[in-house]
């Protein structure tokens, strides 16, 4: 079951092409973010040069969600459970094999968006951080995790709407814009906003410095793959029920 | 053998299948006929298990499809050939479902040469005419080397020579021992094809016949005469017969027998041109069958 579905995915370009866009807009805003960040940075404030280098996957999240929409979304469902009805393997084989896909690329794409940051901040002549600093590994671990977690809420949101449209848009305004444009909403709103929606909370695993404010690392990241979690839970049922 | 037992299928108010019970024999061809919405797709994607009954269910060998280890190896489905992913090679789509089943990998291969896409099996599936995608979507559901074979329309957008090659096909197919399920409206061409016929209307059976006795049943069969004698007709009508006039001179002649016909025309000493057996066509007799349940009958 998950060699059919990896023959799938392998078989055709669009995935490929999805992961390779995520990789070179991963390392491309990592290393821009970087730049522009160790150039405003007054020396004072508290300065984290791990996750400047890392906040590439606010933009590159969207290719992951697109990967893990359209993984779902542009099969033929029928044809595939005329050969195999039992459901919840074939739904668990997709899912195994899209997070494998994007865990893979998401944690290249992390190291080399590092890479690149750290060495366009010391550039600059500004403190950057060392592969083996603290956090940093596991902020490049979790820079991966949170684009597979992104992948397969894309995924879960394609199973329970069947159509990439709404799906593309759900995942995009709930997972981006929600939390832009958080300045804009009442204040108790924004503050739950910015501290526990699921995306703003998990990108926490990529800070290395605390924050007052913040949800720690880890405690942010469980917010983003406990919601990750009750989506799929959804996307299985629905997709067990339901006529195809 | 696929065996249907007492199935409802709802769709809010829409009764698509309404307490259908037969039995599909294996060794055979049967045509699953029914006029437009009559319930035949959803019959078969119940039976498929990609939709569920709203009562009753169906069988295959006894078993419940959903719970096949090897599913492929059980029905081969064909439900709408349009259904491949537009980018991906046949070749490709096929291994996947292989493996999906953990079929041996040369069935690819073999089911690719058996329709004849052996040559174009590296090309996107996007590319393909109706046709190819048909025989890509046969080619599909021999994969797993099935006992039952349960295809929807898998002759539309075949050229002549490929409507020849799917009836040898499914004639083999069910020599073979397999359960040959067919659906069509292509009546000349089920005519050729099937054994035995299973006919709905709105969701209900209409008749659970073989092809033979389904033809003579609805229409009595009729004798076509040419002969070059005035009188005949005439002659045939005193001994008993029915006898209508075509246009082309032709009589057509029921309520006797050939021999019959023969003495008369003996009697009468006129020459017989042609004395030959007319039977209603399959498209004939569907059509009055089927008269009373057909839903989307347009104007007239
Ligand atoms: N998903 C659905 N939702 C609602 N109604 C449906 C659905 N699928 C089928 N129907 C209805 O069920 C009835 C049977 O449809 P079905 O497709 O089984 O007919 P069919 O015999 O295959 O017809 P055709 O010869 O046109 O292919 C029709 O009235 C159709 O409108
Ligand atoms: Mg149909």
């Amino acid at each position: 079951m998950i060699r059919s579905e990896w023959i799938k995915l392998r078989s055709l370009r669009s995935p490929a092409w999805c992961l390779i866009a995520l990789l070179a807009v991963n390392v491309l805003f990592g290393w821009m973010i970087a730049t522009a960040q160790a150039r405003q940075w007054d020396g004072v404030a508290a300065w984290d040069p791990v996750r400047a280098s890392l906040s590439g996957v606010i933009v590159t999240q969207i290719a992951a969600a697109v990967f893990g929409v359209l993984a779902f979304t542009t099969e033929t469902i029928r044809s595939s459970l005329a050969a195999m009805p039992r459901r919840s393997r074939l739904l668990a084989a997709k899912t195994l094999v899209v997070a494998v896909a994007v865990l893979l690329a998401g944690l290249v794409a992390a190291l080399l968006a590092f890479l690149a940051g750290q060495a366009a901040i010391a550039a600059r002549g500004v403190p950057h951080a060392g592969l083996t600093d603290p956090g940093a590994a596991r902020a490049i671990a979790g820079a991966g995790l949170y684009l597979t977690a992104v992948a397969l809420i894309g995924m879960a949101a394609g199973v329970l709407t069947r159509s990439t449209a709404a799906a593309v848009t759900g995942v995009i305004a709930g997972g981006l814009l929600v939390p832009v444009f958080a300045s804009a909403m009442p204040e108790a709103l924004a503050r739950f906003v910015v501290g526990w929606w699921p995306t703003a909370a998990g990108l926490r695993i990529l800070a290395t410095t605390p924050d007052r404010d913040m949800l720690d690392p880890w405690p942010g990241f469980a917010v983003l793959a406990g919601t990750t979690v009750v989506l799929m839970v959804a996307a299985f049922v629905t997709f067990r029920r339901r006529d195809t | 053998m696929l065996e249907i037992q007492g199935l409802t299928k709802r769709y809010g108010e829409t009764v698509a299948v309404d307490g259908l019970t037969c039995t599909f024999e294996p060794g055979r061809v049967t045509g699953f006929l029914g006029p437009n919405g009559a319930g035949k797709t959803t019959t078969m994607l119940v039976a498929l298990g990609l939709q569920r009954a709203t009562a009753g269910g169906v069988r295959a060998n006894g078993l419940d499809f959903a719970g096949c280890r090897s599913p492929m190896r059980e029905i081969g489905a064909l439900l709408d050939a349009q259904a491949v992913h537009p980018n991906r090679s046949a070749r490709a789509h096929l291994s996947a479902l292989a493996a999906s089943n953990r079929l041996p990998r040369r069935r690819v291969a073999e089911v690719l040469d058996r329709v004849g896409l052996t040559e174009v099996a590296g090309r996107r599936a996007g590319t393909f005419s109706l046709g190819m995608k048909q025989r890509l979507g046969i080619a599909a559901a021999l994969l797993g080397d099935p006992g039952i074979l349960l295809l929807d329309e898998p002759i539309n957008g075949l050229d002549p020579t490929g409507i020849a090659w799917a009836r040898g096909l499914m004639r083999e197919l069910a020599g073979e021992g397999r359960t040959v399920i067919l659906s069509s409206h292509l009546m000349s061409e089920m005519e050729l094809t099937a054994d035995h016929l299973v006919v709905i209307g709105r969701g209900r059976l209409i008749t659970d016949t073989s092809l033979a006795a389904f033809l003579d049943g609805a229409a009595p069969a009729e004798l076509l005469v040419r002969a070059d004698a005035p009188g005949l007709a005439a002659a045939l009508r005193a001994a008993g017969a029915t006898v209508r006039d075509r246009a082309d001179g032709a009589l057509l002649v029921s309520g006797v027998e050939a021999v019959t016909v023969g003495r008369i025309a003996l009697a009468e000493r006129a020459v017989i041109s042609e004395l030959s057996p007319r039977r209603g066509s399959l498209e004939d007799v569907f059509m009055s069958a089927t008269a009373s349940a057909v839903e989307f009958g347009g104007a007239r």
